[in-house]
Parts: C-alpha cells; structure tokens; sequence
C-alpha cells in the first residue's frame, strides 16, 4: 500500500522541476500511528519557506496523524523528520512532551483539529502565555492579520464563535513567531464565508513573514486556489504531490483519489 | 472562639486542595495525611526536653520494611527540624505528583480517587504502625506550640493569641495565591494546563514543571498548618489528623475548586461554626441526650456542605466536563448460577469442616463481600463514586439492634432496618443527581463522617450489647456458642445463601434493562438522557440496591458482632473496601468477591495465620500500596488485566 499509484507519475515529475530551495520542514518515509499501529505508511513531505502546501485527502487517510507526528505530540514509529535544519531523532512515548516543546520553541507552530484553547481565558491571556517572555509586540503581530479578533482581545475564549476561536487558535501560533505553521482543518465547523477569508490570510501571513505552512483542509477547491502546492493522502500515503493548479484543471485526478479509485 | 484556629487550619488545608485540583484535576484526598507525616517527622526531631539530655533527633519515616525511624541530628533546633519536615513534606508533594497524579493525568476520576486512597490508607497504616512503636500517654511524641500562648482581648471575648496568628498565616497564604494566580504568568499557565493540557504544551509551557510547583506549594501549606494546629491542639493521631481533610474538602468545594479568597472564608467559617457548636452543645440543656459530644459540630457543616454542593452542581454536566474516555470494563455476567453453587458449596463446606476461627473469617469475608457487591452496583455498574458504603452497612446494623430492642424479634427487624438504610441511601444519593465524578466522592465521604459522628457516636447506641438470637422455622441461627461451638456455622451458611443469592439478583440486575440503563448513565450522562433515560432515577434505583446490599450485610453484622461499636463502619474501613473491589474489577462481581476474600480478618487474614495486632495495619497500608500501583498499571483492576491476557492467549491458540 506504501507504493505511490502510477497514475500520479506525470503529476509528481511536473513537481520534480520546481526550483529546489532548503525546506523547512522535511519529511522522509514517515511511519505513524497509534501503540504501534501503523495508520501512516512511509510518507515524504517537503515545506518551503514562503509557501502554502496543502494535504488532502479522505477522512481516515492519516492527514491528523501526520501533523501529530511531525509536531511531536505522538511517538513517530520510523522515517526521517528534519525540522528546520535540524535531525529529529525517535522520540519514545515518554518523551513527547519534551519533544513537542522544544520543536515550539525552534519555531514549528501547530493548531490542531480541536484547536486546544483555554476556555477559561481571555484571548489576550492566550497571547500573553504564547509569547515570548521578552517579545512585547508579539501579541500586536499576532493579532495584526485578524482586526476581529483584536477587538474582542479581553473576551474568553469559551464565549467566542467558532471562528473567532480559529482565529486565537492561529494568533495564538502566531505569537510565538514560529518558522513554520500547521494547521488541521481551519475551516472545521466554520461557515464557509468565514473560510472565504481564512484561507487568504493564511496566505498573506505566508507571504509577509516568510514562514511555511502546511494546511490540512477538507474544502478542497478552497485549499487549492490558495495552496501553492498539495499532497494527496489515501490510506496512509501520499497518492498525489503537484503544484496546486494542476490539480485544479484536471479534477479527475482528486476525485479518483477522493473515491478510491486511484 | 475556639473554633477560630480550627477554621485558619482547614482553610490552609483546603488551599493546598484547591491549588492541586487546579494543576492536576486531582481531589487530594491524601492532603492532610502528607501533612500529618510531616507533622511526625517534625516532632519526632524535636522530641526531647531541653532541660534533660535527651537528643532527640529521629526523623520517623513512613517505608514499610525499612527501619522505622533514623538518627539525622542532636538535639535540632525548631528551625532545622522544621526545614527538614518542610523538605520532605515538598518533596512528598514532588512525588505524588510525578509518581502518581501525573501518570492518572488522563485516566478515569476514579483511578484517581483510588489512587488518592491508596495514598491516604498507606500513609495513615504505616504512621499508625510508628505511633504504637512510639507508645501513648507519656511515652508519646512531645507536642509543643511554636505559637505564643497569650490571649487577646476584644471586648468580651478572649481569642488566644494562636489563633490569630494561624489565621493569618491562612489568609496571608490565601492573598498571595490569589495575586499570584491572577497576574503572573505562572497562574495563568497553571490555569491554562488544568484546562487543557496539549494547549498548555502547543502554548509552550511545560506540564510537568507547573504541576510539579503547585504540588509542592500544596503540600508545604498542608504540612506547615498541620505541624502548626498539632502543636496548639495537642493531638497527633495518624487516622484522626488525616481526616482534617474531610472540613478542608468542603471549604474547598465550596470555594468551587477555584476561588482562593472562598475557599479560605468558608474554611475560617466552617472552623467557627464548629466552634460555636462545641460551646453550644455545652451550654445548651434542652438539646435531646443522644446527641454525642462534639456529634453537632462535625456534622452540621458537613451537612451544610453537601445542600450547597448539591444545589450548585447541576443535573447534567455541562460541555466543559465532558466525560473521560475510559470506564472500567463491565463484562457480562456469565453462568452466574453455575458459579454461585460452586462458591456457596465450597463455602458450605468449609464451614462444617474448619474449626471456628476459619468460620468467623468466612463470615467476615461474606459481610465484606456484600459492602463489595454495594460498591460493585454503585460505583461500578452507575459510575458514582461512593464512599458511604460502610456508613450504609452502619445504619443497618445499628437500627436492628435499636428495633430489637424496641421489641421487633428476628425477620421483621433487619427487614425494617434495610428499608431505613434504603431510605437514607435515596437521601445521600440525592447528591449523586447533581455532582459527578471526585466531587461526589468527596461529598459521599463527608455525608459517611456526619452519620459516623452524628449517628454512630450517639450515647443512646453505646452499649446495646448483644441482641437475641435469630430463628426460623425452629432452626438456630445464632452465630455465639460456648467453647469449640462458638461461631455457629448454621449463621455461616445462613450468611453465604443470602449473599449468593444477593450476587445472583446482582448479575440478574446487571444484564436487565436496569443494567444496560446503568451502564448507559455511566458512559454518558448527556447521551443517555437523550436517548430517554431518566437519568435521576437511575442513578437513585442504584443507590437504593446499594444500601440495601450494604444493609443485609451490616444487619448480618448485628447478629454477628457480640456488641457494634463505631469503629465497625469508620470511613477509612469504606476507602479500604473500595480499593479490594478496584483490584478485583469494580465493575464486576469478581471486584465483590475479591473484596470479601482480601478483607481485613477475613479468609486472606486466616490464610496468613489469623489476626495479630498489627495485621490491620499492614494489611491496610499494603492494600494502599497496591491500590495506586494497581490505579497506575492497569486503571481496569487486575482481574480485567489477567482477563484480558486469557482472551488473548485464546485467540493465539485458535488462530
């Protein structure tokens, strides 16, 4: 199931051409999973600086497990992850909480599916915890790309909307001046309004302060018209790596991936 | 104005409750029992005259199997012995919490209450093995106040001078905690990690080094207010000083967990009030004859507590305390007619063929196995954890002595007697409708002391003495008999017919729509009311099977006991039960029986060669032992774990 289906072949030596930079975050056969039941089958994933890459796929593909893994919050089983310049060795069971801080403290920023705020605080407290002791005007950075948020910044995040909540969820990333951002599914229980004008501000953060992002989406043609690239995952692999307008003209190739039969 | 110093020591305590709760999610049950080692390793150090030359200098260390004390210095001055009960208290606080509560950080409420039992029954076992070594009356520890001893006048009223300063020291503490968690960055992060660990660690703060600090904090207050009221009160009992915890509960539930300034003005409240009780009770004239000495100040807070908490808890949770994932496993009952003639037959014969200590451990095992099946019905197959299992046993066995007395001869009084434990069980599972999880342990624990003090301690139940014999149908039932007679075993098999048969009607229950309604409620509150189940009525039915399981045991226990007395159904006795069932599986009938089997003088203690003075104890703080290794290791009990491997192995054979 790790080999990549032929059909993708074309698609991934279109990629192959792309001028080559360092990558921030590079990942070589990943294995992942749960007490050692592998759910990610040997991927391999690259994110530049400067660029928006999507990952795609199914439900139960594996796309939440892969950034769990990556940002150090599972235990991976095997394949190489170096993260910004640096060689992340195996971390066990025991020391996912170390690894998980010290990948955040290097720069990797991850919002997760659930996106893990504080109830209890105010979005100005969520801030004020996420930066830097020194950074006094991380918080103003990190509100800047949202005018929404900064004006409900004494508001706890259990009152919030859904998308408010998103917003403090990445501001909240944001704060810590990260290198690098994961997302899992910004668009999860939002209206698709509010999406609309998500994802683009994703895209001017990637662009004004040069950092990665890795978007795991499940509004595909959204994703794409603001992804440079995308990665397909089926069943634990990757089926499909092109550049996002490619996969925009020939749909065909997505909604094989989409239904199986790829 | 007593009570004044009563209230600044539970407030104090209850700070360090609610700054562990608010790091770890923890309940502490075992806070005051930290602090009353403390208090015994400080004194300990500091046990000896200044006039004579005595050294002193033994530091009373509570590790089974290791010597029970050590010689660290001469003659040290408060200020050493203190730093060195403060170090180690801190360092208890660090352990706990690396050892123990961190590893629960994400297991079910109840592996974490037992775990915080476990805690408490061994620390208070081992201490209470030290505290016979040190000996009573003047052999024992010199317990002297580092408080000026003067009295204050204001008005009227003479305040001794202790009391204010213990206040202070509680309100002092309460103030800076308060700051501190309102506008450093280190309360915030506390907060924020309480709530929601992976945000804590994706915010970058670390949840091992801000559990840790509160840990620590928690347990230094604990300690420094105990070594404190020890000093003034002049007594340091290792299960009586433990039990300050139960007061410091409720300051702290009703401080909601949360607020430091409520929580220390309820804990200064409740001292006062109980102070107040004291004086009145002496004063008073017109209050009735079986009220017990000191029974209106333990119990009326405690039960000014449970109405609070009971009116401010609601009837579902609400989206915040969602439930946790994992719940004891509840297999089926399978063939439990099968199982019941195979256990009664051996039980049976047993008892015809053993001489009389073993027919007194089989019956001791048998009324235990039936506080077993109690905790088994409500705490296993329901999800609430109670602790008033022996408090229930209690009522039953006091009301049937009491009615017959009154006249009532043998089927008709025990019959009336359980209905009464029913009844009060539908009364203390009232809270059981609006709080969940550690907070209704906590209030199960503190209705169980108020029966203790209020009810047990009555002079009108002191002395009863033995009761008639049971008969019927012409047959003897009565356990005493002179010489190799005694411990009849026509009660033997009279109490192991009735406990079959109340395991059977068990698993009958289990596998009922009453059952699968249990099981429903103990997954999901929220999802169970939405499917139609009235979730206050199941969660009462429960409540009502277990008091009337822990009442035929307790009224076996009037038959059987030549004369009850309030030691029988003290609260630690419940924890202690609780734990054996946790071990066995507690939610399933196997957590009964092995709480039978393991109880304290029952077929294990006869095993061992029968009861000597310091079984209980080691019994006690083995079990303790045994309970958090077990909370950590395999959150299901034991015979989950070997169930598991069983099934396992089956299916690699047949594969």
């Amino acid at each position: 199931m790790s080999d990549q289906p032929s059909e993708a072949g074309a698609l991934t030596s279109a990629v192959a051409q792309l001028p080559r930079r360092e990558p921030l975050l590079s990942v070589r056969g990943l294995t992942a999973g749960y007490n050692d039941v592998e759910v990610v089958h040997g991927i391999d994933l690259d994110v530049c600086a400067g660029e928006v890459v999507a990952l795609l796929g199914p439900n139960g593909a594996g796309k939440t497990t892969t950034l769990s893994t990556i940002a150090g919050l599972l235990p991976r089983i095997g394949g190489d992850c170096t993260i910004l310049g640096e060689v992340q060795p195996l971390n066990g069971k025991r020391k996912v909480v170390a690894t998980a801080l010290g990948l955040r403290a290097r720069g990797l920023a991850y919002v997760p599916e659930d996106r893990a705020l504080f109830f209890g605080l105010t979005a100005r407290q969520h801030l004020k915890l996420a930066a830097a002791r020194r950074d006094t005007d991380a918080i103003e950075a990190a509100v800047a790309p949202f005018p929404a948020l900064r004006a409900i910044l004494d508001r706890k995040a259990g009152l919030m909307s859904g998308g408010e909540q998103q917003m403090l969820a990445v501001a909240r990333a944001l704060a810590a001046r990260p290198k690098v951002i994961m997302i899992d599914e910004l668009s999860l229980g939002l209206a698709p309004i509010v999406v609309e004008q998500l994802l683009p501000l994703m895209r001017n953060i990637c662009q004004d302060q040069g950092v990665g992002v890795l978007l795991v989406e499940q509004h595909v043609n959204a994703a794409l018209s603001t992804a440079d690239r995308a990665y397909v995952m089926v069943r634990g692999a990757i089926s499909i790596n092109a550049s996002a307008a490619e996969l925009l003209a020939d749909s065909t190739a997505l909604s094989n991936a989409y239904l199986g039969e790829a | 104005m007593t009570g004044l110093q009563g209230g600044a020591v539970i407030a104090a305590l209850a700070l360090g409750l609610v700054l562990s709760f608010r790091a770890s999610n923890v309940i502490n049950i075992a806070h005051a029992a930290v602090g009353m080692y403390s208090a015994y390793a400080f004194y300990g150090l500091r046990n000896y005259d200044v006039d004579s030359t005595e050294r002193g200098g033994d530091l009373w260390l509570p590790i089974l199997g290791a010597p029970s004390k050590v010689h660290i210095l001469d003659r040290p001055t408060v200020a050493a012995a203190l730093s060195i009960a403060l170090l180690l208290a801190a360092f208890f606080g660090a352990l706990l919490y690396v050892a123990v509560f961190r590893p629960l950080r994400n297991a079910p409420p109840l592996a974490r209450v037992i775990a915080s039992l476990g805690i408490f029954l061994y620390l208070t076992s081992t201490m209470s093995l030290r505290a016979k070594e040190i000996g009573s009356g003047a052999a024992s520890l010199k317990l002297t106040s580092m408080l000026p001893s003067g009295v204050i006048k204001i008005g009227s009223a003479k305040i001794p001078t202790s009391a204010f300063v213990l206040s202070g020291f509680a309100v002092v503490a309460a103030l800076l905690l308060a700051l501190a968690f309102s506008y450093t960055r280190f309360g915030l992060a506390t907060t924020a990690t309480a709530e929601q660990e992976k945000g804590a660690i994706l915010t970058g703060i670390s949840p091992h080094r801000i559990g840790i600090f509160n840990w620590v904090l928690a347990s230094l207050l604990g300690a420094g207010a105990v070594i404190l009221i020890v000093g003034v009160s002049g007594v340091l009992v290792p299960t009586e000083t433990s039990l300050l915890v139960v007061p410091a509960l409720a300051a702290a539930l009703l401080g909601g967990l949360d607020s430091f300034a409520v929580t220390t003005a309820a804990g200064l409240a409740i001292g006062m009030t109980q102070g107040s009780l004291v004086w009145f009770q002496l004063q008073s004239k017109s209050l009735p004859d079986w009220l017990p000495n000191n029974g209106l100040s333990q119990a009326v807070p405690v039960i000014a507590i449970l109405v609070a908490i009971t009116w401010r808890g609601s009837k579902l949770p609400n989206r915040a305390a969602m439930i946790e994932s994992r719940l004891p496993e509840s297999p089926t009952p399978r063939n439990p007619v099968a199982w019941s003639l195979v256990m009664a037959t051996a039980a049976i014969v047993a008892l015809l063929q053993l001489d009389a200590q073993w027919r007194l451990a089989i019956v001791v095992s048998t009324i235990a196995g039936f506080v077993g099946l109690a905790s088994v019905v409500v705490t296993g197959y329901v999800g609430q954890i109670s602790l008033a299992q022996y408090a229930f046993a209690g009522v039953a066995a006091f009301a049937t002595v009491k009615l017959t007395k009154q006249g009532l001869s043998f089927p008709v009084a025990p019959f009336l007697a359980i209905a009464i434990t029913i009844a009060i069980g539908l009364l203390l599972g009232l809270p059981a409708v609006r709080v969940r999880g550690m907070t209704l342990a906590v209030a199960t624990i503190a209705a169980a002391v108020a029966i203790e003090q209020l009810v047990f301690n009555s002079p009108s139940l002191a002395g009863l003495g033995a009761i008639p014999r049971p008969e019927i149908f012409g047959i003897d039932l009565g356990f005493s008999a002179t010489g190799d007679e005694n411990f009849r075993a026509a009660f033997g098999i009279f109490a192991v017919i009735l406990f079959v048969l109340a395991t059977l009607a068990v698993a009958n229950l289990r596998r009922s729509p009453t059952g699968l309604r249990w099981l429903a409620v103990r997954g999901n509150e929220r999802a169970a009311a939405a499917a139609g189940i009235d979730v206050t009525q199941t969660k009462l039915s429960a409540f009502a099977v277990c008091a009337a399981l822990a009442g035929t045991g307790g009224a076996l226990l009037a038959y059987q006991s030549p004369a009850l007395s309030a030691q029988q159904f003290m609260v630690v006795g419940a924890l202690a039960v609780l734990a054996l069932c946790f071990l066995g599986g507690i939610a399933s009938i196997s957590g009964a029986l092995v709480a039978g089997l393991l109880a304290s003088g029952g077929i294990l203690t006869q095993l061992q060669g029968g009861n000597t003075g310091n079984a209980s104890n080691y019994q006690f703080a083995i079990s303790g032992l045994m309970l958090i290794a077990v909370a950590i290791l395999y959150p299901d009990g034991v015979v989950a774990a070997v169930r598991h491997s069983v099934a396992k192995l089956r299916r690699m054979s047949t594969a």
